[in-house]
């Protein structure tokens, strides 16, 4: 790595970078995810023990509390809407977790910038690998809770991967993007907070997109985290094959968007060291 | 770049731009795109700062070169460039090799991680992979000597621990182009020596070494090249013996530029200073002046500038009490042709001139005392001492004593503390008057024939009788 190059924007460059710093990535996303539980007793243990906690909460809350039905049909179980919703919120969270960190990701790494020769653009690879580990655990968590409530874990699964393909290149985009700029404008984090929240109820979390009135529906399928969200029930709830078509578009669009978040991060790290 | 070329800067410059408060850097982004599209003149919202000015050289494989220059000189700046944090306004800098960078020793650790991860990480950042570090981990366990604390966070380290593991990981990671900047202070004597032995073994195995020190004994004797910087411009790059004695020289400059600042002529024999109410010598008032020419064998004192300086005073008013019925108004340490000393020779002749002024009527004694870096006091001394008395000054008076003495000191740096007091119980007690701690410093150079290993050294004779 020469330092003194200026800093490629080639499309392709985000993947030679991925190779290149493998190591490093790794490192860095096992020690982040690590130290996270550094001095608890039980260690990683609570990287299961909090999906679980939280799915527990939804049973009682949604389905023994507000009696909630998603309406799949009469024999839908008392635990179905939790397991639904717990699908979702595996998806929003991959999603806000990381962007809710994402402008802090320069302005914390002070050091990285300005003290030794650091290759940047890998900080959202981390932020990404620690929210796919976290969202492994809950996905673990949920399809052991239909083993055991259901009988059978959907074989369509197996799609989930894919599914969340877009999600992940969305959000590095995304993340290169806020980290960046937060730099420059220190507002980003402020707006990112209420952004998430909004989102996290305008994403058909908590309820259908069928339960919307007609109007609506139009509106929040606007929202790709819409679609994505309701395909992840669907290859991990309902046991159904998602809708290629509009898959392949969205990750399309998030590759572009991707390149986007990278293109702007290589153009504006120069001036990181000069700002912070 | 040619072969062996390892670094090279080229009209090197680097301008900060300063802004007075946060929005005013989104304003210079909006503002003055505004008012050009309507015609106006842009605003300009910051004011512009050049750390680097136009700086060339180039740093040979295998050559170890020096770079000095005052605090503020735009060092630490030239060496970020080089290593690439900072991305340069203008010019270019090249690099041939991989660079392990001694700035903030250790900044790159994560102080929740283990000594072994931050092992690991730091290598793959200097570009070494898994296996490389695996099969060097070892040595730079053992070059650390820090234990089984490697298997530890860091944030659990001592400091001393800490620097040791960073200057281990850049060392063993086999750079190319090591940059060192003072890191060497840290850590106790026995790994400084470790550090010593290793950078001249990385020397001998053809590195490149940027040493960067305000220690010109140091860089004289570890660089064969030395660049020269002030104020962000290159002074003088050239061969380190050269151009390290201009620096001191232009350092001796600086501080005779202080006193010649606001200083004003007195002449006791003339009193020509209107600005002055010099008092009149009586015979029973006894003047410092007339010591300096009968007994401490100044020169020329009728010529002596009397010189006060409000650049000293600014200096010193942190380090600096007493009643202020006596104020001192300038100190400096001169040579035998009254140059001012920065750096001094072993057992150099060389005179103490102090500067002060009377304000009430008493009785007042002049005293001296040499300490070193640690503040242990290694030599002074009084008017009592000399074996004169106390000076009986009228209030207004201006006086310069001289003090003539030698340094047979060992090499490093001191301070020279000044004290007027007056005798309240003689060898007991004094009133201060005024107590200058650091009014001058200087360091004192490496004996030339055999380093001097004692604070101080006194001519001794050696006889030997064969039986």
């Amino acid at each position: 790595m020469n330092p003194h190059l200026a800093h490629t924007t080639k499309p392709l460059a985000i993947f030679v970078s991925l190779w290149a710093n493998r190591q490093l990535i790794f490192q860095m996303t096992r020690r982040e995810i690590l130290v996270k539980y550094t001095g608890s007793l039980i260690g990683g243990a609570w990287s299961f023990i909090f999906p679980l906690l939280m799915l527990t909460i939804y049973t009682f809350v949604f389905s023994v509390v507000f009696k909630s039905r998603w309406g799949t049909g009469e024999d839908e179980s008392r635990s179905e809407f939790a397991i639904i919703l717990f699908a979702g919120m595996i998806v929003f969270s991959l999603f806000s977790d990381t962007i809710n960190r994402a402008p802090s990701l320069i302005i914390s790494n002070v050091n990285y910038v300005k003290k030794v020769v650091f290759p940047l653009e890998i900080l959202p690879w981390v932020a990404i690998g620690t929210s796919l580990f976290h969202a492994g655990a809950s996905l673990l968590v949920l399809l052991i809770v239909q083993l055991i409530i259901k009988l059978f874990i959907p074989w369509t699964v197996l799609f989930f991967p894919l599914i969340i393909l877009p999600l992940i290149f969305f959000n590095l985009g995304l993340t290169w993007f806020l980290a960046a700029t937060a730099v420059f404008v220190r507002d980003i984090g402020q707006i990112t907070s209420v952004l998430t929240t909004v989102l996290m109820f305008m994403s058909a979390l908590f309820y259908p997109v069928s339960a919307l009135p007609s109007g609506y529906e139009i509106i929040l399928s606007l929202n790709p985290l819409v679609f994505l969200i309701s395909e992840s029930r669907k290859v991990l709830v309902f046991t159904a094959t998602p809708n290629w078509g509009y898959w392949s578009m969205l990750l399309v669009f998030s590759l572009l968007f991707a390149y986007f978040g990278f293109w702007w991060f290589q153009k504006v790290r120069k001036g990181f060291a000069d700002v912070l | 770049m040619s072969y062996d070329v390892a670094i090279k800067v080229e009209n090197l410059s680097k301008c900060y731009l300063i802004y007075d408060a946060p929005r005013d850097r989104l304003k210079q982004f909006v503002v003055p795109r505004l008012q050009r599209l309507v015609g106006l003149t842009p605003k300009q919202y910051y004011r512009e700062f050049w750390a680097i000015r136009d700086i060339s050289f180039e740093v040979e494989r295998g050559e170890t070169v020096g770079i000095i220059g005052r605090n503020g000189s735009g060092k630490s700046t030239l060496l970020q460039l080089i290593c690439g944090t900072v991305s340069p306004t203008a010019g270019a800098v090249s690099t041939d090799g991989r660079i392990a960078a001694l700035l903030e020793l250790g900044s790159g650790f994560n102080p929740e991680f283990t000594g072994r991860d931050n092992v690991y990480m730091s290598c793959s950042l200097l570009g070494l992979d898994k296996n490389e570090v695996d099969r060097r981990f070892d040595d730079i366990a053992a070059f650390a000597d820090i234990g089984e604390f490697i298997d530890q966070p860091v944030k659990s380290y001592s400091s001393g621990m800490f620097v040791r593991l960073a200057f281990s990981v850049n060392l063993i990671a086999a750079p190319s182009i090591l940059i060192v900047d003072e890191a060497l202070a840290v850590g106790d004597l026995s790994f400084q020596v470790k550090c010593m032995t290793a950078l001249k073994r990385f020397q001998a195995n053809g590195g490149t070494l940027l040493f960067v020190s305000h220690d010109v004994g140091a860089v004289k004797s570890l660089c064969r090249k030395c660049v020269y910087l002030e104020h962000g411009r290159l002074v003088s790059s050239g061969p380190a013996p050269e151009v390290a004695d201009l620096y001191v020289r232009s350092l001796r400059e600086e501080m005779s530029r202080e006193s010649r600042l606001d200083s004003d002529s007195f002449s006791p024999s003339t009193n020509n200073s209107p600005l002055l109410d010099v008092p009149n010598f009586d015979t029973n008032n006894v003047d410092l002046q007339t010591y300096s020419t009968s007994s401490l064998n100044s020169d020329d004192s009728g010529n002596l500038l009397f010189k006060s300086s409000a650049q000293f005073n600014q200096r010193v008013a942190a380090c600096r009490y007493g009643t202020g019925r006596a104020i001192v108004r300038y100190v400096e340490l001169l040579d035998t042709f009254d140059q001012p000393i920065v750096i001094a020779e072993f057992d150099q002749l060389v005179k103490i001139r102090i500067h002060f002024d009377v304000i009430e009527e008493t009785e007042l004694s002049v005293i001296y005392y040499i300490l070193d870096e640690k503040r242990n006091l290694i030599l002074g001394s009084g008017l009592t001492m000399v074996g004169l008395p106390l000076l009986k000054c009228s209030p207004g008076s201006r006086r310069i004593g001289t003090y003539t003495t030698k340094l047979p000191l060992m090499d490093g740096n001191y301070v020279i503390e000044v004290q007027l007091t007056k005798p309240i119980i003689f060898d007991e007690t004094v009133e201060f008057l005024d107590v200058i701690e650091n009014a001058v410093v200087f360091s004192v150079a490496r004996r030339p024939i055999s380093r001097v290993w004692s604070k101080v050294y006194i001519d001794n004779e050696f006889t030997l009788t064969v039986i």
